[in-house]
């Protein structure tokens, strides 16, 4: 209880440093906006060539883009500090403070920042959903909505995990950005039907990093639910087991390279 | 029990080697050498609840690094320290309860917004009661004058401001302990003088321990009864400072102009053991075990009709210097 | 002779700022593995995403789309990525960085031209990127597809192609060091460089043709390619994909030039008046 307090508390604090900065924000929200329509149009254009991509059409293909960026966008706007840690902050030593709390410093690291910048990237992914969704024709019931929100919130906490994951090994070896911006770069594959994948990939996106299991499995439930030969009941069930455990786990590596945290000399 | 008790403490730094030419630098993409640096060597104290210690040394001599282990921010390679009884880095999160640290020149106010929201966020991170909460921060902000500035944004804060608000924002949760790295680097004479007055009169207050690093002499001379003297890593004194000055024995300096017809070897004739310096002004340095300064003074004015003078006793500064050279003699 | 000598030590004196950009990016490349990978994981990531786009074509893996082959298409990708890096520039941020330190007013102070002064530390990065990376890569990557047979290049022709490419890969340098500039002196109104620098990647990464062949983009790409940004990717690699008449070379050549001379105009002016802005609002 005295968390979810504080968590609000911060998150005004950070809301209120964002907009002491009024112009910078809005550009920044417009920045994540306009990169996000660019690389959409380049998708358009280079699937437009063709008249069915392994069977998804243009508009399919954008929705699975639009769902997978709405959960790349909600770990954006709460945890983006994560980025911070794994490329200086452990190695310029400003995380000091944070260690002089008596308050978990995992919580402090994810608390202090709302990256209002996201809003350019959850705007044109929700623009995108809406506008395909229209020049489709999907099956809206409870099962497949439920798994659907269900798939995107698990999504967002799996790209949370890995990111706490890497981020917390900076405190043991300074830094760790440019692995981190592998795992992200690799994670956009996410964004793709899996489908036009090698079989290692899919596998990947299954059951390592298993996005694909949380976002292209239902997704294809909204068109095409026979293909995915598994209930979704049992599909929402996986993805909260899977989510949970990698999360917990994510916390646990976390506490554990902390103990490890030291200040630079000096 | 001490409140604090450090045990042979020790800091070893792996510190990667460089070159500066271009192929060095293309070297250290392939591989790195390191050197050992040890910041702090076997030191060991141990403080009272309420004491007001003052840690010195030259830059590099190993006190912040100290402070740092202190606060469970960086390992000691060997040895530990218990605050409270309890291990440092085993109960850090209940340490930082009983901490407040205020670095010079890193603040942990939020930048950005009113001085009071870093206040509030302070006291829900802390659990502060309302009424704790009530009590200090009008304590406080009475104390170091915050009440005009409380609402303006922390940025535009100058920096004597922000250094109260930073030493008012470590305390609010009324910790046992303060520890202040160079507190009063950087402020003019007057904020100076209110953060001094500031920690004295808390030190009263709430009995707290204040531990402080800084190079201010002045800041040693009027806050701290006793003193821990640290160089390249290793406690050179740790004691009383009236009893260092007088183990420097009762050292006083005369200092004034110089004039025409100063004679050196009248002085020295008075008394061989007097040092005397001379560039534009004249310095006598000696001991009061060996000299009998009123009998000086009188010859002085006497002899040369001179007013315009300066007695002062030894600085903590030339004591350092001297410990440090004693040092050195001892190695050798 | 007196001229060239004179020349010689007035630009003898920029020699510390090209070794200041060498460094630089030599300490930054020390990630350089992480940068490899992410390289690796982008072309491979083209290479599965035309593969589907090419087997969906009606004509299967042989489609020849907007004038690509498959492994054009797979070569130009991984061109335009090794190409974008190594044309890289630190300009727009190492100005930002001296106007929000303030450094910048030193500049007034000393008898170096500002502008080349960031030109050199620029010369400094690309002489690494270029020669350490970027070449010897290239030299790979089309050792490989022209001795697997992937694609067909006439002997005489090809060198043609790597000379045209040279010289338009130093104009690209220099056009892309000449909008980092001009961002640079944006911050000095702006004093913010991550979105204004994230929009002009954006817009340079789509309208250059980094990302997908401005040929996929209809009379649009046809429009694309007469713009500045084009000579940042489509142009230099198509030149040396050979798919460019030597007319056209020509004119685009003349167009890159006055774009240049433009752009360096341009950033003449806006220095101008934010020097008069530092002046008067004394920094």
């Amino acid at each position: 209880m005295k968390y979810i307090k504080l968590y609000f508390q911060y998150a005004k604090l950070s809301i209120m440093s964002k907009l002491s900065y009024k112009s910078n924000t809005i550009i920044g929200i417009a920045a994540f906006l306009f990169t996000e329509i660019t690389s959409i149009l380049t998708l358009f254009i280079i699937v437009s060539q063709v008249p069915s991509l392994e069977g998804w059409n243009m508009y399919q293909i954008g929705l699975l883009y639009g769902i997978t960026n709405l959960a790349i966008g909600l770990d954006h706007l709460f945890t983006d500090k994560l980025w911070n840690v794994a490329y200086f902050e452990v190695r310029s030593g400003t995380m000091d403070s944070l260690f002089l709390r008596p308050i978990p410093v995992l919580f402090q690291t994810i608390a202090l920042e709302i990256q209002l910048e996201a809003l350019g990237e959850i705007l044109t992914a929700i623009f995108l959903i809406i506008f395909c969704s229209c020049n489709l024709s999907l099956i809206v019931t409870f099962e497949s909505v439920l798994l659907l929100v269900v798939g995107i919130i698990g999504a967002a906490l799996l790209i949370t995990s890995f990111k706490i994951i890497i981020a917390s090994m900076a405190f043991a070896f300074k830094r760790t950005g440019p692995f981190l911006q592998i795992v992200y770069n690799f994670s956009n594959y996410s964004k793709y039907p899996l489908t036009i994948f090698p079989k290692i990939i899919r596998f990947a996106f299954t059951f390592l990093i298993p996005l694909g299991l949380c976002v292209f499995f239902p997704v294809t439930n909204l068109f095409n639910p026979s293909s995915i030969g598994i209930n979704p009941y049992l599909l929402v069930a996986i993805i909260i087991v899977v989510t949970a455990i990698i999360l917990t786990l994510a916390i646990l590596i976390w506490s554990k390279f902390a103990k490890r945290y030291e200040s630079t000399g000096s | 029990m001490a409140l604090i008790e450090v045990k042979n403490l020790s800091k070893t730094f792996k510190k990667p080697i460089r070159g500066n030419g271009l192929l060095s630098m293309i070297k250290t993409l392939f591989s790195r050498k390191y050197e050992n640096i040890e910041a702090v060597k076997d030191v060991s104290f141990s403080i009272e609840q309420g004491e007001i210690v003052g840690y010195i040394g030259a830059n590099g001599a190993g006190k912040s690094t100290t402070i740092k282990m202190m606060c469970g921010i960086l390992f000691p390679t060997e040895g530990e320290i218990i605050i409270d009884q309890k291990s440092v880095l085993k109960h850090r999160k209940e340490i930082n309860q009983e901490i407040g640290v205020v670095f010079g020149q890193k603040t942990q106010l939020w930048w950005d917004i009113p001085l009071i929201e870093t206040f509030k966020i302070l006291k829900a991170i802390y659990s502060v009661s309302d009424e704790d909460y009530k009590e200090r921060f009008n304590y406080l902000s009475e104390l170091l004058d915050l009440k005009s500035f409380m609402n303006q944004n922390v940025r535009s804060l100058s920096l004597g401001q922000r250094m109260r608000a930073d030493f008012a924002a470590s305390l609010i949760h009324n910790p046992k302990i303060l520890y202040l790295d160079e507190p009063t680097i950087g402020l003019d004479v007057l904020v100076k003088d209110k953060i001094r007055k500031a920690i004295k009169e808390l030190n009263h207050h709430y009995n707290t321990t204040v531990i402080l690093t800084t190079h201010d002499m002045k800041d040693i001379e009027e806050l701290c009864n006793r003193i821990i003297i640290i160089d390249k890593g290793s406690i050179l004194y740790d004691g009383n400072l009236e009893d260092i000055k007088f183990q420097f024995g009762n050292i006083k300096n005369i200092v004034f102009p110089r004039f025409e017809g100063f004679d050196e070897n009248k002085i020295k004739e008075f008394n061989d053991k007097i040092n005397i310096e001379v560039d534009e002004n004249i310095k006598l340095s000696f001991s009061l075990n060996d000299v009998n300064m009123d009998a000086l003074l009188l010859m002085l004015i006497g002899e040369y009709k001179i007013n315009d003078f300066k007695i002062f006793d030894i600085g903590i500064e030339e004591i350092t210097k001297e410990l440090y050279a004693k040092n050195e003699e001892t190695k050798k | 002779m007196l001229k060239m000598k004179k020349l010689k030590n007035s630009l003898s004196k920029y020699i510390p700022f090209f070794h200041a950009g060498l460094k630089s990016t030599l300490a930054y490349k020390s990630q350089i593995y992480g940068w490899m990978i992410i390289g690796v994981i982008e072309i491979l990531f083209i290479f599965f995403l035309y593969q589907a786009i090419y087997r969906n074509a009606p004509e299967g893996m042989n489609s020849v789309i907007n004038g690509l082959t498959f492994y054009e298409m797979i070569l130009y990708g991984a061109t335009s990525f090794i190409f974008g890096n190594a044309i890289s520039s630190e300009t727009g941020w190492n100005i930002y960085v001296e106007v929000r330190d303030g450094t910048v007013v030193n500049t007034l102070t000393k008898p170096v031209s500002y502008r080349i002064r960031h030109l050199f530390t620029c010369f400094g990065q690309a002489f690494f990127q270029v020669f350490f990376i970027a070449l010897p890569l290239l030299v790979i990557l089309y050792g490989i597809f022209i001795g697997c047979g992937f694609v067909q290049f006439e002997p005489l022709q090809f060198i043609l192609n790597i000379v045209f490419f040279l010289i338009f890969l130093l104009l690209a340098i220099l056009i892309n060091d000449s909008i980092g500039y001009l961002i640079g002196m944006l911050t000095f109104y702006t004093q913010h460089m991550f979105g204004l620098n994230m929009f002009i990647s954006s817009i340079k990464t789509f309208l250059s043709g980094t990302m997908v062949p401005l040929s996929y983009m209809g009379v649009f790409g046809v429009i694309f390619s007469y713009l500045p940004f084009a000579f940042l990717a489509s142009t230099p690699i198509l030149i040396l994909m050979g798919k460019m008449e030597l007319l056209m070379i020509f004119i685009y050549l003349t167009i890159a030039i006055g774009y240049l001379i433009l752009l360096e105009f341009i950033n003449h002016l806006l220095f101008k008046h934010c020097i008069k802005k530092i002046v008067v609002q004394g920094g």
